[in-house]
């Protein structure tokens, strides 16, 4: 039978500088994970935020008055705050429902032209507490803005 | 028989796989940082794109209130001359006095352009209808063509 026997001779300096390492090196590498970790989440979350604004804003594109635009408004956002300000809520894994970890905020500033309504649209999406380890002072995560035509009697397609 | 074998670690020997380990774990941490960076560029990316759509979109816009604004302030017995000359002085469409046809361009940052195409139809009052809202690339990369020479096979 074979036996094999550890002979060790490690020095107390050894041991003392391969923890030091490993401790200095684990730093570097935590906040690496770290850093990683929640750059994957932004990217994410960039994503995700991009496709329900421009989902909402394809609905308002197809709608044919101001009327039609504040109903769908007031039907699929929770807030609405003076100044034709529309905002709703998502939790963590982007879905509608009683946490606040993301808003999505659309902005009305409505011009009434000779010939109909100019309605200049603002669609941000915002994370509520900022991202952890990215040194990013906004929270901002995706913004649109552009602007819809709505004639009086309707748009001739 | 018993065979007894000694393997000794050593001096340093300690320290070689500390430094061993800690460089596969950076190595790892790098890695995932750098696809994470590469799906946020993505994302930016794509971003930006929809950003620069978006805008022309609202440009488009603004210029088609714009036409709509000078069609609506026409008087109901106003020639089609004078629509068309008035349509005229907006800047940046083209008009087909011809077949009553209006179109303009709305060129984005991101090498893409809105081209809407409007037909103009004069009943009670001057009206318009969209006729087409396309988006398109404003330059097409050019591939240069490549030349084969193909065996054509044994007559």
């Amino acid at each position: 039978m074979n036996k094999v026997a550890l002979n060790s001779k490690v020095s107390l300096v050894e041991i003392i500088l391969s923890v030091l390492i490993f401790a200095t090196a684990g730093i570097i590498m935590l906040s690496c994970f770290g850093i990683a970790r929640f750059t994957q989440i932004r990217a994410n979350d960039k994503t995700e935020a991009g496709m329900i604004i421009q989902s909402d804003f394809e609905v308002i594109k197809s709608l044919k008055s101001t009327v039609e635009m504040h109903e769908f408004l007031d039907e699929s956002y929770e807030e609405k705050e003076p100044g034709n300000i529309y905002t709703k809520y998502y939790d963590e894994n982007w879905k509608q429902g009683s946490d606040r970890d993301y808003s999505v905020t659309i902005v009305i500033d409505q011009e009434n032209t000779r010939s109909g309504d100019l309605v200049k649209i603002n669609i941000s999406a915002e994370r509520e507490k900022p991202y952890p380890f990215i040194n990013k002072g906004s929270r901002e995560i995706y913004s649109i803005e552009s602007r819809k035509f709505f004639p009086y009697g309707g748009s001739h397609e | 028989m018993n065979r007894r074998t000694n393997v000794s670690v050593g001096m340093g020997g300690t320290l070689i796989i500390t430094v061993f380990v800690v460089l596969c774990l950076m190595i790892f941490a790098v890695l995932s940082f750098t696809t994470a960076y590469s799906d946020l560029k993505l994302s930016n990316k794509a971003q930006e794109i929809t950003t620069d759509y978006y805008s022309i979109h609202g440009r488009a816009e603004e210029k088609l209130a714009e036409i709509s604004d000078v069609l609506y302030d026409t008087d109901v017995n106003e020639s089609k001359e004078s629509i068309l000359r008035k349509l005229s002085d907006i800047d940046g469409i083209d008009i087909d006095e011809e077949n009553l046809n209006i179109q303009y361009e709305v060129s984005g940052e991101k090498n893409q352009k809105i081209t809407v195409a409007l037909n103009l139809f004069f009943t009670d009052r001057a009206n318009y209808e969209i006729r087409a809202w396309n988006l398109s690339n404003i330059e097409l990369p050019v591939y240069e063509d490549e030349i084969i020479d193909i065996w054509e096979g044994i007559d």
